[in-house]
């Protein structure tokens, strides 16, 4: 049945008549978002205004580590089953997660700059995720080095899964290391710590991010499928040529 | 509206928009130019005859 499910053709037929309805949700939930972030949501007593960075800044990491999960979960796809949609998957969610950490990165910055003095300190948070945003530049030029796609995909899983090992480090680093960057106050086991009016607002962002990123994955596998249908005709024409010049 | 920290909060959104905004564009006319390649093969593609 997941075979049935998870192929090329069900896929495009299926995402064809959804992303539609997912492009709306995106749309109607972060207008919403957006509404509570800055009407709704007070300033904070210490940092003031600056929360609002806040608002973009953290669905960013949250989908920057989304989409290498699910980058490294469609690697052991390629890997062990050798999924056609797995390296699709892959290839596409790339650029998108590379995207996420720089504005993760960007956004940072530009609220380290009021609340620290500075926009850059070499401390295990940042660090550890300009490291990710390596790893996912180094995914793309492999992809791009490469041209057989199914060569390309292998080698990509690898250095895909070997960068893996860099989510805890993110994760935990500012629970490892004395770090300027705050410590976790969203996903806890003791629970947020975070007060609730601004809370709300983070997580309707948050899903927010998640359909955006859903949606433009899902729209960036078709094309990737599009372009491999393309290199099969293109070589099916090539040995048709080749066959006749042959006779 | 922001007090000082206007020109920050501004560019955050900023780059967010030209960051993901520009990553989309580049989506949509990645899958048109492809849509348009793929129609042109296959209208190249030969004809299967209906007696085979």
């Amino acid at each position: 049945m997941w075979t049935k499910l998870a192929n090329p053709g069900f896929f495009m037929r299926w995402s064809g008549r959804l992303l539609p309805w997912f492009a709306g949700a995106t749309a109607l939930v972060f207008a919403t978002g957006l509404y509570m972030s800055f009407f709704m949501a007070p300033p904070d007593y210490q940092q003031g205004e600056t929360i609002r960075i806040m608002y973009i800044h953290v669905p960013s990491a949250w989908m920057a580590l989304f989409l290498y999960t699910m980058m490294s979960i469609s690697a052991i796809g390629t890997l062990v089953w050798r999924h056609p949609l797995a390296d699709v998957s892959q290839k596409a969610a790339a650029p998108l997660g590379a995207a996420f950490t720089l504005v993760c990165l960007i956004t940072g910055a530009l609220w380290g700059k009021p609340m620290w003095g500075t926009y850059w300190v070499w401390d295990a948070r940042l660090t550890s995720v300009l490291v990710l945003f390596l790893v996912y530049a180094g995914i793309m030029a492999l992809w791009r080095a490469i041209d057989d796609p199914g060569r390309a995909a292998r080698a990509v899983s690898i250095l895909t899964l070997v960068g893996a090992l860099n989510l805890p480090i993110i994760r935990f680093s500012v629970d490892w290391w004395n770090t300027l960057h705050q410590p976790a106050s969203v996903f806890r086991l003791d629970g947020p710590t975070i007060y609730p009016a601004m809370l709300y607002p983070l997580l309707v962002m948050g899903v927010a991010f998640a359909l955006m990123a859903i949606t433009m994955h899902a729209y960036a596998m078709r094309t990737e499928l599009m372009r491999r249908r393309i290199r099969t005709l293109n070589i099916l024409e090539a040995e048709r040529l080749d066959s006749r010049v042959a006779a | 509206m922001f007090d000082q920290y206007a020109p920050f909060i501004i560019a955050s959104y900023a780059a967010f928009v030209a960051i993901i905004g520009g990553l989309g564009l580049y989506l949509v006319i990645d899958q048109r130019l492809q849509k348009r390649a793929l129609a042109e093969l296959e209208t190249r593609q030969p004809k299967r005859s209906s007696r085979q």
